[in-house]
């Protein structure tokens, strides 16, 4: 039997409040070290929130966290250095030259790769004279990026990197992130909004509604899993939908667009006893599968790592 | 990685203490009668250290300088976010912002030293002014110089404590003047020392307290 992987992430029931509202509602997460975890959600799911306590930024209301096996609330300085964490909007001192950010950030850790720096500071095209305010914003993230790994980290967390680049970029800053942080036992762990961006780096997600984390899974397994039905009618369209695992439901004149997780039996008779003219079923790609299960008019369901088979299980869990 | 931040700080604080001496010059033309602006008359106000309206002008400049600098190192790393560059590292959160305060109050005092000990030595020496100096003249401009880090306190803590809205947020630095006009009203230098002493110490418990528990 082989030797179980260790987490690099836990929480458990973590819990942030802002004022009166709940913006992380009793996060229960598991990162496997060496996996890259793409943390999804819409603007104000709780994904920064989440990594912000992770890091020590914002305090728990409650739960608790352990990276690399520490408690948070007591990260030791040596932890803290297998640790690299890229916030949002990368922020650095303005008034810096890439130099002297090497230097400040340098004299933190006790390992540093100096030839790793020299070598994305030279892929990127930056001088090490440069001032950290005159660079773009893509620049500014690509220099974010060598200080974060030039201490050779374990894990690395980035709030996502990619919010305001433009496209071009975007794929030339990820795929260099890619050829970078491949290395055996490394965590990454990233939150994004843009899925085609996770699509290319993460192996797992999870997808935050509303402070609730509502999938957990392989980034292929949700792909997979999410359907949309359209049933066509002759005459009015049924109000009254008790159909297993829907996501959403949405009227279109005489039609009926349905998302599900999965497309069983029991869903597949559901469908059927609505009386449709016809039914068809379309496979979604992951942007269009994360829209359509984050935007719901009906609750989100939640789908974790068992999959499918404990999908009615974990959906007592989810709403919890 | 004591030295990279210090010298961060430093380096942060420069164009403030730029001001500050630039405004040093001005305050010093003023009470040396040599205004730096050719339009004002030439020749002394005031015998020095007893009418010259000293305690005004080092409020208003080492005061300010004092109040710039407590903004500078908490508000204006919060507002620019960089904090997310900084707070994560591996060094205790409590010996950066003790970095930040040392290097904070240092310049303060040494600033504001500076300013009164170069005043002091103009007015004591022979052909500057028309009356016989004592440096026990200077004890009130001294005692003033011990109240100076409350303001900076103030302004620190103002910068770090989080605030519901301007007003409340603001409420430190409100309670620092307080704390500085009963200090500089005291009739007794022993009376300044204690009370700078007290708010300077409630500040500094104050500041630690909300570097541990705030959400940044």
């Amino acid at each position: 039997m082989g030797e179980k992987m260790a987490d690099a992430i836990t929480t458990e029931r973590l819990t942030k409040h802002y004022g009166g509202q709940r913006v992380v509602n009793s996060l229960d997460l598991r990162i496997p070290q060496g996996s890259v975890y793409g943390l999804l959600g819409r603007n104000g799911a709780g994904k920064s929130t989440t990594i912000k306590m992770l890091m020590g930024m914002v305090r728990p209301d409650s739960g608790s966290a352990t990276l690399l096996g520490e408690n948070i609330e007591s990260l030791s300085n040596a932890t803290r250095a297998r640790i690299a964490y890229l916030a949002e909007g990368h922020p650095l001192y303005g008034w810096m030259t890439i130099d002297e950010a090497v230097k400040f950030t340098r004299s933190f850790y006790p390992r540093w790769n100096d030839t790793l720096v020299d070598q994305i500071l030279d892929h990127f095209e930056l001088r090490r004279k440069q001032k950290f305010r005159r660079l773009s914003k893509g620049q500014q993230a690509q220099v974010s990026l060598a200080l974060a790994v030039a201490p050779d980290p374990e894990l690395l967390v980035l709030d996502d990197p990619t919010l305001g680049l433009d496209t071009v970029v975007r794929r030339d800053f990820l795929e260099s992130l890619i050829q970078i942080i491949q290395r055996q036992g490394r965590t990454i762990l990233f939150s994004s909004h843009i899925l085609g961006d996770v699509e290319r780096v993460a192996d797992r997600i999870g997808i935050m509604v509303n402070g609730v984390l509502r999938v957990d899974c392989r980034t292929e397994t949700f792909r997979e899993s999410i359907r949309k039905l359209v049933l066509d009618f002759a005459g009015r369209v049924p109000d009254t939908l008790s159909i297993p695992r829907l996501v959403s439901s949405r009227q279109v004149g005489s039609s009926l667009e349905l998302v599900v997780v999965g497309y069983d039996d029991a869903q597949r008779e559901a469908v059927e006893a609505l009386e449709p003219l016809s039914i068809e079923v379309l496979d979604l790609n992951l942007e269009d599968a994360f829209i359509e299960y984050t935007r719901g008019p009906r609750r989100s369901l939640p789908m974790f790592a068992t999959e499918l088979e404990n999908v009615e299980s974990a959906r007592d869990q989810g709403a919890a | 990685m004591w030295k990279a931040l210090a010298i961060k700080e430093l380096r942060e604080s420069a164009g403030i203490v730029v001001l500050a001496v630039l405004g040093a010059v001005y305050v010093l033309g003023e009470l040396t009668g040599t205004p730096v602006f050719s339009w004002r008359g030439h020749g002394l106000y005031g015998y020095p250290f007893v009418s010259d309206g000293l305690g005004s002008y080092f409020w208003a400049l080492c005061g300010a300088l004092a109040v710039a600098l407590g903004f500078r190192q908490t508000a204006w790393e919060l507002q620019q976010g960089t904090y997310f560059f900084l707070l994560h590292r591996p060094f205790e959160r409590s010996h950066i912002f003790a970095t930040k305060l040392a290097i904070g109050v240092a310049l303060v005092l040494t600033f504001s030293a500076g300013f009164i000990l170069f005043y002091a030595l103009w007015a004591a020496t022979p052909g500057h002014v028309p009356a016989p100096f004592d440096w026990r003249m200077t004890l009130a401009a001294w005692a003033n110089w011990t109240a100076l880090p409350l303001l900076y306190i103030g302004a620190f803590l103002s910068g770090i404590r989080p605030g519901r809205w301007f007003g409340s947020r603001l409420a430190p630095m409100a309670a620092a003047i307080g704390f500085t006009a009963l200090a500089d009203y005291s009739p007794w230098l022993w009376g300044t020392v204690c009370v700078s002493l007290t708010g300077i110490a409630f500040g500094l418990l104050s500041i630690f307290y909300y570097v541990r528990a705030r959400d940044f």
